[in-house]
This record gives structure tokens, sequence and C-alpha cells, in this order.
């Protein structure tokens, strides 16, 4: 689906985003894309949906490059970004304007939606808050039918019940035949969605690994100060400590904590990558 | 799966239809407020004498408000234009433009006839309306339909106002995606600093040219510059139309070469 090769990117002369960054995003995943602030995620998906343009290397959506913004291309494609104004018309008559450039666009599923999220219709969009503007484009951006859906941060500004129903709305949406690529610091809300986790890094990609293969090899516990297991990576809390240990064959399986994933990652992202290659080693 | 001919490449006439519904549903407060308040003022303005001077409505025809109409139709369709591709210099707004599913030459076409060929036609309208009110007002104040006239936009005068309305419009319509804010301004302030350029140019070398013919350097046939005289007007419109379409070029490469900002 998106397929990024050798792509280098500065928004200043001598100052490089990206070095030759490479990546390969698939039909029919959710992608989460973490990286702490000024990683260049904002800016990579930006590339993707051909927002901007790279330096060197390419950025191709289905074979297609994405700086050349083809209609069938955007037909295709729809970006949720965290900040953004919409026009001062009513609900209904964005949703008039915008779907006859989406051909799989599904207005019965758009209305759903927006009634599960409780946004009036009727209403002018510059009169919602920010947190109801969202849920609207979140809506829209689904009802689009678009084969691959860049999200940036889509639970910011969203209230807790809020981002309950937006969990709802994903899970109980078809994601089979999209790529959705979630970019967002906050971890925990998204973390029964996501099925691949990808960290980008000072312009990197560091970590691009699949939730299967991550419960495959790594095991998330709550161990005790003097545990003498080896340990990947190890946060402190309230009676011991919070552990991502390598998974040994016929281990009890154990939720990813994808916060502490990411943090392993970070700062100890050699001795986690280890794992995964030491199976094609 | 979707049919990935349903959407082509190639320029659609229905996907232009598309993009010039949303330049006009997104801008159609800005532009009836701006006409109908360039109507307001004219109309005002035309009643001043009649309020203030104690000029009888009578002396009063539409024909000495068409100028005014015509200058109120090119600036305030320059300011229009000017603010066409407001959504592009916001990240806030840009992606919604720069994504939405249609070419760079379908949407840079489709802001060039609303602001040009749609604008000049609602403003013909517009002024023909109110030519209509005010040779009414006039006509039944004095009881004479005689000189009763409508406005005629296919006069002479009018025709070169037209003409010009569209070779400043290419300019204005280059400035509002090159600029990110002031776009009328900063494309006005480039356009007097050529003038004021070429203005110079032009005195030198008038001035070097007069120094060259007075010391006999150089001479000139004068028949030639008779027959220069008669193609003036062809070779205006012919250069014109030249730097509209050299103008919209640019424009367009623009477009679509624009990244977020």
């Amino acid at each position: 689906m998106v397929s990024i090769h050798n792509l280098s990117f500065a928004f200043k002369k001598n100052q490089l985003l990206f070095d030759n960054l490479n990546l390969e995003l698939q039909t029919g995943f959710i992608y989460g894309l973490f990286g702490l602030n000024g990683a260049g995620k904002t800016t990579l998906l930006n590339h993707i949906s051909g927002m901007l343009f790279p330096k060197t290397g390419s950025c191709k959506i289905s074979g297609k490059s994405s700086r050349k913004r083809y209609p069938e291309t955007l037909s295709d494609l729809f970006v949720l970004p965290e900040q953004f104004d919409l026009p001062s018309v009513t609900a209904e008559s964005y949703v008039n304007i915008h779907t006859p450039f989406y051909p799989g666009f599904n207005v019965d599923y758009m209305h759903q939606a927006l009634r599960e999220f409780l946004v009036e219709p009727d209403k002018n969009l510059n009169e919602l808050s920010y947190g109801q503007r969202k849920k609207f484009l979140i809506a829209f951006s689904l009802a689009t039918n678009a084969s691959l859906l860049l999200m940036d941060e889509p639970t910011n500004g969203l209230d807790i019940p809020s981002k309950s129903q937006f969990r709802k709305i994903m899970a109980a949406t078809d994601h089979s035949e999209r790529c959705v690529v979630i970019s967002t610091h906050q971890v925990r809300d998204l973390e029964t969605m996501i099925d691949h986790l990808t960290v980008l890094n000072d312009g990197n990609i560091i970590f691009h690994e699949g939730i299967e293969s991550i419960a495959e090899k790594l095991s998330f516990e709550k161990i005790a100060d003097d545990d003498n297991r080896f340990v990947l990576y190890s946060e402190e809390i309230f009676g011991g400590k919070s552990a991502i240990l390598p998974k040994k064959p016929g281990s009890k399986e154990t939720q990813i904590d994808l916060e502490l994933l990411f943090n392993g990652i970070i700062h100890k992202g050699d001795v986690i990558h280890q794992q995964f290659r030491e199976e094609v080693v | 799966m979707r049919d990935p001919n349903q959407f082509s490449s190639s320029f659609s006439i229905e996907r232009f239809f598309l993009v010039l519904k949303r330049f006009f549903i997104l801008n159609q407060k800005n532009w009836i407020v701006g006409i109908l308040g360039a109507a307001g003022l004219i109309f005002s303005l035309w009643m001043l004498p009649v309020l203030f001077i104690d000029t009888p409505i009578e002396l009063l025809g539409f024909k000495m408000m068409e100028g005014t109409a015509m200058f109120f139709y090119t600036v305030g369709g320059l300011v229009l234009t000017s603010r066409i591709f407001f959504e592009l210099h916001s990240p806030a707004t840009a992606f919604q433009f720069l994504t939405l599913p249609a070419s760079t030459l379908e949407k840079f076409t489709a802001a060039w006839f609303i602001s040009s060929v749609a604008y000049t036609l609602a403003a013909v309208a517009a002024i023909f309306l109110l030519g209509i009110l005010v040779e009414s007002i006039s006509a039944f104040k004095l009881g004479i339909w005689d000189y009763f006239r409508f406005f005629n936009p296919f006069e002479a005068d009018n025709l070169q106002r037209f003409a010009g309305y569209f070779f400043y419009h290419s300019i204005f319509l280059l400035g509002a995606i090159y600029f990110k804010k002031n776009n009328f301004l900063k494309t006005l302030l480039v356009i007097i600093s050529i003038f004021i350029g070429l203005f110079f140019t032009i005195a030198i070398g008038g001035l070097i040219l007069t120094f060259m013919m007075i010391t006999d350097d150089f001479s000139i046939e004068y028949q030639l510059l008779e027959s220069a005289a008669n193609w003036q007007s062809i070779l205006t419109y012919f250069i014109g139309t030249i730097l509209i379409v050299t103008f919209l070029l640019f424009g367009y490469l623009q477009l679509k070469n624009k990244q977020v900002a």
C-alpha cells in the first residue's frame, strides 16, 4: 500500500529530519506510529499524503508517487490532522460538498457515526467545540472508505466518553481492506486497537513489528526487585518493577504494555530489537 | 475492492464542476456581501448629490456611475481573487485543499473560472440591475422614460475594462498562491514596483536615445515609428494575452508544487 524508499527530507538546509528512511505499510493493518515530540511523525504523514515532497527518495501509494497528488490516489486516501479548521458550513453541507470526491463514501455510516458521537449534523461546524469537530472529521474519514487512512493524534481533544466511542467505532469498522496509520502520544488510548507498532526516533524508523510478533517474542510482567531473570527493560513501580522480558517457549501469555514497550524501545532499542533479529539469524 | 479506473488522472469536467461548487459554497458569503456592499455603496454615492448638493434626481442617470461601478467590479474582483486560495496558507486548512481528490489543473482552472468568468457574469448582472434601479428612480421622478438606458457590457469602454480585469486577475491569482498573508496588498505592491521599474527603464532609455539623436550618432526612421503606432493596439492585446497565459502558467506551477505551510 505505502512504500517509502530512501526518503530524505530537511526543513532547514543541512539539518536532515529523515535520512534514507525506508518503510512499507500493508493493507489490512492498523499501524500505531509512535515517537517523541519532534521525531517527525506528522512530517512522515505529510509525506505519505503528498503534502510534503521528499528531498531525495520516494514515497508511493499503490505504486504511484504521492507527491504527484493524482486524483485517484487522493480519492482513496484521507488525512485526519491533529490541528485543523473546518469551513463555516453545516456538517450536512460539508458532507454534500465533499462526498462526490470519494466514490466509496458511505452516507449511512456517516450518519450512524455522528449519532454515536452525539454530533448534530445541522449545526454549523464553526459552532461546534474542538472535540465535536474532531469527532465529525473522524466520522467523515471513516465514512470515506478510503484504503489509506492517516490519523494524527485522533484522540487529542476528545473527552473520556468520546475516546471510548472512538475505540468502539474503530473496533466495529471493517479495516480488512484498508491501511490505517495512527500517530499518537496517547499510547493507552489505542492499545487495543493497533496491530502493528512503528516507532520513529530522530527521523529513523527504529522499530516496526506486528503485535503478534511482539507477543511471541516479549513478555510483559510485574517482577520483584530481587528477580534474577534477564530483563530487557524495566521501570520502577510501587512494590517492584514493570519489566519487558524475552519470551521463553511455553511461558504464559501476557498483555502487551505499549507504553512500557515504547519507553523500552526509546531507551534500550538495541536490546529489544535484538530479540526480533535473533530468529532471522 | 474499488474500480481503479473510477477516478482517472486526466482532466475531468465532472470534478472541475465539483471543485467549482466547493469554491462557491465556501466563498459565497464573502462574495454576496462584497457584491451587495459595493452595489449599496454605488447607490449611496449616486444618492449623495441628491441629498446634500440638492442636485435634481432627474439629471443623474446611471451613466455617470458606470465608471465607478466598473472600478468596484475590478477592485472587488481582485480582492476576492486574492483570497480564493486562503485554505492553502495555513497548516490547519491546507490538508483539505491539497488532499482534495481533484487534479491541480482542475483546482486551478476552477479557481480561475469562478473568480474571472463567473464573477464577471455575476458583477455584470448586479451592475445591470443597479442600472435599472437608478434609471427607474430617475425616470419615475421625472415622469419621462425616453432617456432610460440599460447598462451595456458590450460597449467598447466596458469591454476594455473587462480585458483589463482579466489581465490583472491573472497576476492576483498567482499572488493568491504565492503569498501567504496579505495577498492583495503584496501583489499590488509588486505590480506598482514593476511599473516604477519600467517607468525608470523607459525614461533612462528615452534619455539615452535622445542624447544619441542629438549627437547624430543615431537616427531613427520616422515612418517606422508611425507604422509601429498603428500596430500599438494589436500589439498591446497580443502582449497582454501572452502575459496572461504566462502568469496563469506560473500560478498553476506554484499550485502544483505547493506543500503544506
